[in-house]
C-alpha cells in the first residue's frame, strides 16, 4: 500500500512542479487554455487519488500495526516478565518501518519508471516537459517509515501497559456493558450480531471506509474517462485495491477476533450459516451505508474540483450525477462484496474447537 | 448406548505422527457415569472428542444407538451435537463478551421449550444474569458452563477435566451439581479426569495408557462428590 500511495503521489507531485515550471515558455493563446487543463487535471488527480491514497494507507498501516503488536501480545509478555524494560521491548517495533522503507522506495523508483509515458501522453498538445528530479519529492519515501516506526513504537508501549498476566495469558480487554437487559427479548444470533458491532467499533469504521472507496473511487473513475483514460483507470485500480485491502484486512479480522466464539458455537450445534449469518452478517448494513457516503463524497468530490479546478477554462459542462457509474459501482460491489463474503464463510468452517484452542482441548 | 469399537486417531503426519488413540474399544451404557482416567497425554481427552463428535476418527466406530458418527458428514455432525451432546471444559470457553444469560441461551435457543431462566436459577447463579464472564469465580463460570450445556436438553453430558481449574470446594460443588443432574435426569455422563478419586462417583473407570484402553471396571458402590477423597 505505501509503494501504491507513494508511486502516484510522487508521479503526479513531480509532474505538477514540472509542468508549472514551464508555465512562461507557453505564449499562444491557445496552448495557455490547453495549459490550463492539463494543470486542472493533474490536480484533480492528485487531490481526489493521491489524497484519497495517502488518507487510506495511513489508516490502514494504523490497522495493521494495531494487528501487528496485539498478535505479539504473548510474547511481549514473556519478555517483559524476563525482566526486559517496556522501552526495549517496544522499541523492536521500530523495525516495522523497514517494510513500510522498502514498499515507499519501491513506490517512488516505480514512479521515475512510469513518469515518461505520463509526461509523453500529456505533452502531446503541449509542449514538451523535461522530467527534473525534485528534492522535495523525496521526503514521500522518507517521512512514512520514520511516522509508522514512531506509531509502532508507541502502540507497543502502550500495549505494555497493560497487566502482564493478561498479555501472557493472551487475555482480551473486553469492554464490559450492562445492555443485555434492554436487548433481553433480541433473538441469541441478534445480540450476537450487536455484539459484534458493538464490541469493536474500529471495525465498523474500516467496513465503511472499504465500501466507501469502492463506491467514490469506481464511481470518480467511470465519471472521469471523458477526463483521462490513463487518470481514469488509476483511479480505478487505486480504488479497488483499497477497498479490497480495508475490506480482506477487515474480515479478517472479523473472524479473527471471533474464531472462539465460532468454535464454541458449532461445538454446541449452531451451524457454520448461522454463524456467518450473526457475524459477518452484520456487517453487511454497514458496508452499504459506507456505498451510500462514497456516492455522495464523489459527487460532491468531483463537483467541487471540476468547479474550482475547471473554473477559469471556458465552454466545461456543469457536472452532474453520474447515474450510469452508480449502477454499474453497484453491482460491481455486490458480485465482489458476496464473492468475499461466502470466502470467508468457508473460512469460518475451518474454525473447529480444536483448531481454535488446539492442544488446550 | 454409545459403541467405541476399534477406534484410531493419529495427529501430525510423516515422521512427526502422533498416535493418540490405538484400536480403542469401550462401550457407554445410557443414563450411567462413566469416568475415564488417565495421566496427561494418555488420549482420554482424544477419546472424549471423538465420542461427542468434535473431532473424527482416522478409523474404526463410534456407534449412538444406530447412527455410526463416522458416517456423518460435518452438517449432519453439528445437527447430532445439537440434539445430543452437551460438552464442560475445564476452560469453560464462555464467550467474554456476553452476559451469563446470554450464554446459557446460547444453548437454550438449540432446544425447543428450554426455560434458560429455570436452569441458571438451578445452579444458583439468578442474581448474576446480567454478569458478564470476567465478573464471576471460576466455580461460577463453570456453573454456567455447565448450565449452556444442559439449557439444550442433551442425552449425554461430556466433561473434560471439568474441576482441573477450581479450587478443592468449588470443584467438589461442581461435582455434586453434575452427579445430581445425572440422577435427577439419568442424564448419561462421560467426565475426563487425571484425579484417580473423582473415579469413585462413577459406574464404570475406563483407564487409559498411551492411547489403549488399559482396563474397564465397573463399580458396584458409589461415593458423592463430598465423600470421595481429593
Amino acid at each position: 500500500m505505501a509503494c501504491c500511495a507513494v508511486m502516484v503521489c510522487n508521479l503526479f507531485v513531480n509532474y505538477l512542479i514540472d509542468v508549472s515550471a514551464v508555465k512562461d515558455s507557453i505564449d499562444t493563446a491557445q496552448l495557455t487554455a490547453l495549459y490550463n487543463a492539463q494543470v486542472a487535471t493533474a490536480r484533480v488527480v492528485c487531490a481526489v487519488s493521491g489524497g484519497c491514497l495517502v488518507i487510506t494507507t495511513a489508516i490502514t498501516l494504523l490497522f495493521y500495526i494495531g494487528s501487528y503488536v496485539d498478535k505479539r501480545a504473548k510474547d511481549m509478555g514473556i519478555l517483559k516478565a524476563m525482566g526486559y524494560t517496556d522501552m526495549q521491548i517496544a522499541s523492536r517495533f521500530a523495525i516495522f518501518g523497514l517494510s513500510v522503507l522498502l514498499g515507499c522506495a519501491i513506490g517512488y523508483a516505480l514512479s521515475y519508471a512510469i513518469m515518461p509515458s505520463l509526461y509523453a501522453a500529456q505533452s502531446k498538445e503541449l509542449i514538451p516537459i523535461d522530467i527534473n528530479f525534485n528534492a522535495i519529492t523525496l521526503l514521500m519515501p522518507l517521512l512514512p517509515p520514520i511516522a509508522f516506526s514512531a506509531l509502532s513504537v508507541a502502540w507497543a508501549y502502550r500495549k505494555l501497559k497493560r497487566p502482564l498476566i493478561d498479555l501472557i495469558k493472551g487475555k482480551r480487554v473486553v469492554k464490559v456493558k450492562n445492555k443485555a437487559s434492554k436487548r433481553e427479548s433480541k433473538s441469541f444470533l441478534m445480540r450476537l450480531s450487536l455484539n459484534a458491532l458493538s464490541g469493536n467499533k474500529a471495525l465498523i469504521f474500516f467496513m465503511a471506509f472499504s465500501s466507501f472507496c469502492f463506491s467514490s473511487m469506481t464511481q470518480m473513475s467511470i465519471s472521469m474517462l471523458d477526463v483521462g483514460k490513463m487518470f481514469s483507470i488509476m483511479i480505478m485500480v487505486i480504488g479497488l485495491v483499497l477497498a479490497l485491502m480495508t475490506l480482506i484486512m477487515s474480515l479478517s479480522s472479523v473472524v479473527k477476533n471471533h474464531a472462539p466464539t465460532i468454535a464454541i458455537m458449532n461445538a454446541c450445534g449452531w451451524r457454520y450459516s448461522d454463524c456467518k449469518r450473526a457475524i459477518l452478517g452484520a456487517y453487511r448494513p454497514i458496508a452499504w451505508i459506507g456505498f451510500a457516503i462514497g456516492s455522495a463524497y464523489q459527487y460532491m468530490l468531483l463537483k467541487l474540483v471540476m468547479d474550482i479546478a475547471f473554473n477559469d477554462v471556458a465552454g466545461m459542462p456543469a457536472y452532474n450525477f453520474d447515474l450510469a457509474a452508480l449502477g454499474i459501482s453497484i453491482a460491481a460491489f455486490i458480485v465482489v462484496y458476496e464473492i468475499i463474503i461466502q470466502l470467508y464463510a468457508i473460512k469460518l468452517r475451518r474454525m473447529t474447537l480444536k483448531a481454535v484452542v488446539g492442544d488446550n482441548l | 448406548m454409545i459403541r467405541v469399537q476399534s477406534v484410531s486417531k493419529n495427529y501430525g503426519s510423516g515422521s512427526g505422527i502422533t498416535c493418540a488413540l490405538k484400536d480403542v474399544t469401550a462401550d457407554i451404557d445410557d443414563g450411567s457415569f462413566t469416568v475415564i482416567l488417565g495421566a496427561s497425554g494418555s488420549g482420554k481427552s482424544t477419546l472424549l472428542n471423538v465420542m461427542s463428535g468434535l473431532e473424527r476418527v482416522d478409523s474404526g466406530k463410534i456407534i449412538y444407538d444406530d447412527t455410526d458418527l463416522t458416517q456423518l458428514s460435518d452438517k449432519e455432525l453439528t445437527l447430532f451435537r445439537r440434539r445430543v451432546v452437551g460438552l464442560v471444559f475445564q476452560q469453560y470457553y464462555l464467550i467474554a463478551s456476553m452476559s451469563v444469560q446470554d450464554n446459557v441461551r446460547m444453548g437454550a435457543e438449540l432446544a425447543t421449550g428450554s426455560d434458560y431462566k429455570a436452569i441458571i436459577k438451578a445452579i444458583g447463579l439468578e442474581d448474576k444474569l446480567n454478569k458478564f464472564p470476567s465478573e464471576l469465580s471460576g466455580g461460577e463460570q463453570q456453573r454456567v458452563a455447565i448450565a449452556r450445556a444442559l439449557a439444550k436438553k442433551p442425552t449425554v453430558l461430556f466433561a473434560d477435566e471439568p474441576t482441573g481449574a477450581l479450587d478443592e470446594e468449588t470443584g467438589r460443588q461442581i461435582l455434586d451439581y453434575i452427579d445430581r443432574l445425572h440422577k435427577e435426569s439419568n442424564l448419561s455422563v462421560v467426565m475426563v479426569t487425571h484425579n484417580a478419586n473423582i473415579a469413585d462417583m462413577a459406574d464404570k473407570v475406563i483407564y487409559m495408557n498411551s492411547g489403549r484402553v488399559e482396563k474397564v471396571e465397573l463399580r458396584a458402590s458409589k461415593k458423592s462428590a463430598y465423600e470421595i477423597d481429593w
